[in-house]
């Protein structure tokens, strides 16, 4: 997987696709969770949530780095 | 610890020690958290884009400034639509730069139109939506002045500029939060529960007449304020979190609810005076126990209002249950006044019983919603209608051509000079135009505004040239400056400083001139200052001189408009008028009553106004409604929208004349649709229109003929008011 996308003569690094696109992935996971009552169980949501959108960040980032 | 003499009964003079450690506690512990937070995600976003070698850290460091709000979802919400505004004003620039690079005039010109444009949208919408237009505003001129001087560059400026901004609300964001983080979810639960209670309390005390005029016009100001401010919670909270996002429909049909019922309460109130005045006893006499079974099933005598949603059940079901049983116990009421009551009584019970029956509706809808909060999962029963703004486009357009006029008076300048820090004048002059658009006082804004940049640019000038120099590193750094940063945060958490906090923030951070090579020369420094200094005097110059924006003409515009609400019930598209319209309404309200002049009694002449306007609007509707039927005679049909278009008249401009064809039309009309509903011919549920349709022009008739109504619809609009307040500005 290349590092850098060309688009149009501009290089965006492909950790930016990969961010909006795990930004997008926790926003469903965060309101399906948020829908089914889960976020009462937890002590800290938002912290949840951010250690959440790290790990599918780091995980996806980490695929197309390896 | 008791320093007092009398410890178990202190007075409100002199606290004690516990009271005034608890009361420090409250309010100044949450303040200095927020200080501390906002110091460290801007510290924090600074050494990021140190390690990362942006163009401009100093950027990064004044977005946290810039989006650094006390609550988590008011961050999340103002970070989002500077994101937007910063993308649109990129866009922007690229197509000026990409047109007009090669004549700096036309560059200019266009340039001024496109702020124009954004600032007659700022002007447009409310909260942080209108941010997006600003930023939108001057993104471009951030980006698109430098670039105009070097078009090869302005892809890389935009870049930076744009990875700037968002490692800054990030920052922001994740410290707002993570670090101790206070949720808007929170108070906007307390302001639903408090909202609720309050209002049950005030309609059972109207019901049981315990409530004098007075108190009935305190808790309407009181409830246009909260519908506003509402709303404006519940857009930001979106962003928080799922809780809020899962519960937005149904919290926008709460806040309907709220509005509607508080309408149908006063005009029930009104109708109940007007009765009162007349000398309609027995009418009174046989609605009295209706009222009092509903305040009854509200809140029993010496009950317990309910302090959750999930409370409210039990309260939902007695609502409900009365509701079904109103019809029959309102047809019982009325025989006892058709045996020994005139036509003029009967049709005097038939309004009032009607509005009781539209009152019951609404509190049982609205306490439906306020039920369904308590549910996690479910959906709203039915759809919720969007929050209606009132937008006025003259007050817009003319912001807009303020903006534009500013800027090109800048640029000229500008070119006519070959001032070197012309761009950030020129920058500083458009932020500040947008900025303030929909401001009730700009130019009070604006000089508070100023007064933090004369401060920021002194404070900035002892960081930059006596503290940072013999540091060294970013820990020094940091440490240099956060006694300056520290102040500015602390500003802005105390609502009357808090514009000039923003000032010295923003100067602050523009001045201070963090680079990745440093450099120690006074003389740009001074030079941006005191451009960014002119760029405001000109946006004052501008908001004072250019069509002002808070002269009398212009309020007497909006009062005004106030009374044309009604030929929006006149003439707007019947799908979802009502709510249009009341809505529009009232939001016109809240924005003429945050300027009023209270001492001089404005408020209380804009809310007379209001609720005649608001009831006027209602019964038009219902005759809209009952002219629609389709069994209705072309004639009748006829007759009906004629006394629409008289009334129409008469709330365009209120002259005695127009006033006389509208009783005129509305007795026509009445005759009509008395025909109508002898005639027979028609069922049940279009027999319920035409009688709702009767009862409101018997309602209009009522508003016509009370001189009262028609004096505070047509008198000239508040002469005293507005010159007493133009000279507090004046001051």
């Amino acid at each position: 997987m290349p590092r850098e996308i060309d688009l149009l003569g501009f290089y965006m690094p492909t950790l930016l696709p990969v961010f909006i696109l795990a930004f997008a992935l926790q926003w469903l996971i965060d309101s399906l969770l948020g829908r089914l009552g889960f976020y009462t169980h937890v002590w800290h949501p938002s912290l949840f949530r951010f250690s959440l959108f790290v790990c599918l960040f780091g995980a996806m980032g980490l695929a197309f780095y390896r | 610890m008791s320093a007092t003499p009398l410890p178990a009964k202190p007075t409100a003079s002199t606290p004690t020690w516990g009271e005034a450690w608890r009361d420090w506690l409250g309010s100044e512990v949450p303040a200095w958290i927020f200080v501390a937070k906002t110091i460290f995600a801007a510290l924090l976003a600074l050494w990021i884009a140190f390690r990362l070698g942006f163009d401009s850290p100093r950027s990064s460091m004044l977005t946290v400034f810039i989006v650094a709000q006390p609550q988590t979802g008011l961050v999340l919400a103002k970070s989002f639509y500077r994101i937007i505004g910063t993308m649109a004003g990129c866009l922007a620039t690229f197509v000026l730069v990409g047109l007009f690079a090669q004549q700096r005039e036309l560059f200019l010109a266009a340039m001024a139109v496109w702020v124009g444009l954004c600032t007659t949208g700022a002007a447009l919408y409310r909260n942080f939506r209108a941010y997006a237009f600003v930023l939108a505003g001057y993104t471009a001129c951030l980006i698109g002045f430098p670039s105009a001087l070097h078009p090869e560059t302005v892809f890389n400026t935009a870049v930076s500029r744009v990875s700037e901004v968002m490692l800054g609300i990030l920052c922001a964001g994740v410290v707002a939060d993570l670090v101790l983080p206070r949720a808007l979810g929170a108070s906007l639960v307390a302001m639903v529960r408090g909202s609720y209670r309050e209002f049950l309390g005030f309609v059972t005390g109207a019901l049981r007449g315990h409530l004098d005029h007075d108190a009935m016009e305190r808790s309407h100001d009181h409830f246009v304020a909260n519908v506003i401010a509402f709303e404006a919670q519940r857009d930001a909270a979106y962003f928080e979190s799922p809780d809020a996002r899962v519960r937005s429909d149904r919290l926008r049909l709460l806040n309907a609810g709220y509005m509607s019922s508080a309408t149908s309460v006063h005009m029930l109130h009104q109708m109940m005076q007007r009765l009162r005045r007349l000398g309609r006893h027995r009418v009174l006499d046989q609605l009295a126990p209706l009222y009092q079974a509903l305040a009854t099933e509200l809140i029993p005598e010496e009950g317990l209002m309910p302090a959750t949603a999930a409370e409210a059940a039990p309260l939902a079901r007695r609502i409900a249950v009365f509701r079904a049983q109103l019809p029959q116990r309102i047809a019982a009421a009325r025989r006892a006044v058709e045996n020994d009551g005139d036509k003029a009584e009967l049709l005097d019970f038939d309004s009032a019983a009607d509005l009781l029956l539209r009152f019951t509706e609404e509190m049982d809808e609205y306490t439906t919603s306020y039920v369904a909060l308590s549910h996690p999962g479910t959906r709203a029963h039915r759809r919720a209608p969007s929050y209606v703004a009132h937008t006025d486009w003259i007050t817009a357009l003319l912001s807009g051509v303020r903006a534009t006029v500013a800027l090109l008076s800048v640029s000229a300048f500008w070119i006519a000079s070959a001032w070197p820090s012309g761009a950030g004048a020129a920058t500083i002059a458009c932020v500040f135009c947008c900025l303030f658009a929909a401001a009730p006082s700009p130019v009070l804004a604006v000089r508070g505004l100023s007064v933090g940049f004369i401060w920021g640019l002194l404070a900035a000038f002892v960081c930059a040239f006596v503290v940072l120099p013999p540091l060294d590193g970013f820990p020094l750094l940091a440490a240099g400056m956060t006694p300056f940063i520290m102040v500015g945060i602390k500003l802005l958490t105390n609502p009357r400083t808090a514009g000039i906090g923003a000032g010295y923030n923003i100067m602050f951070g523009n001045i201070i001139g963090v680079e990745n090579i440093t450099r120690f020369n006074p003389l740009p420094v001074l030079n941006d200052g005191f451009a960014s200094l002119l760029g405001a005097g000109v946006a004052a110059l501008v908001f004072a001189l250019l069509v002002p924006a808070e002269t009398r003409r212009l309020r007497l515009h909006m009062v005004r408009s106030l009374r044309r609400r009604v030929l929006l019930a006149c003439f707007g598209g019947m799908s979802g008028l009502r709510h249009r319209f009341e809505n529009s309404t009232r939001d016109l309200l809240g924005q003429l009553l945050a300027g009023a002049d209270r001492a001089a009694g404005e408020d209380r002449r804009l809310l007379a106004r209001a609720l005649s306007v608001l009831e006027a609007g209602h019964a038009i509707i219902d005759l809209r409604e009952a002219a629609a039927l389709g069994t209705l005679a072309v004639g009748s049909r006829a007759a009906l929208h004629a006394s629409v278009r008289a009334l129409a008249r008469l709330f365009a401009k209120p002259t005695q004349q127009r006033r006389e064809q509208a009783l005129e039309g509305v007795a026509r009309a009445t005759g009509r649709i008395e025909a109508a509903l002898e005639a027979g011919e028609v069922d049940a549920a279009e027999r319920a229109a035409l009688k709702r349709g009767r009862v409101g022009l018997h309602l209009l008739r009522t508003l016509l003929l009370d001189d009262e109504t028609f004096a505070s619809l047509s008198a000239v609009e508040n002469p005293a008011a507005t010159t007493a307040s133009g000279a507090t500005h004046a001051a």
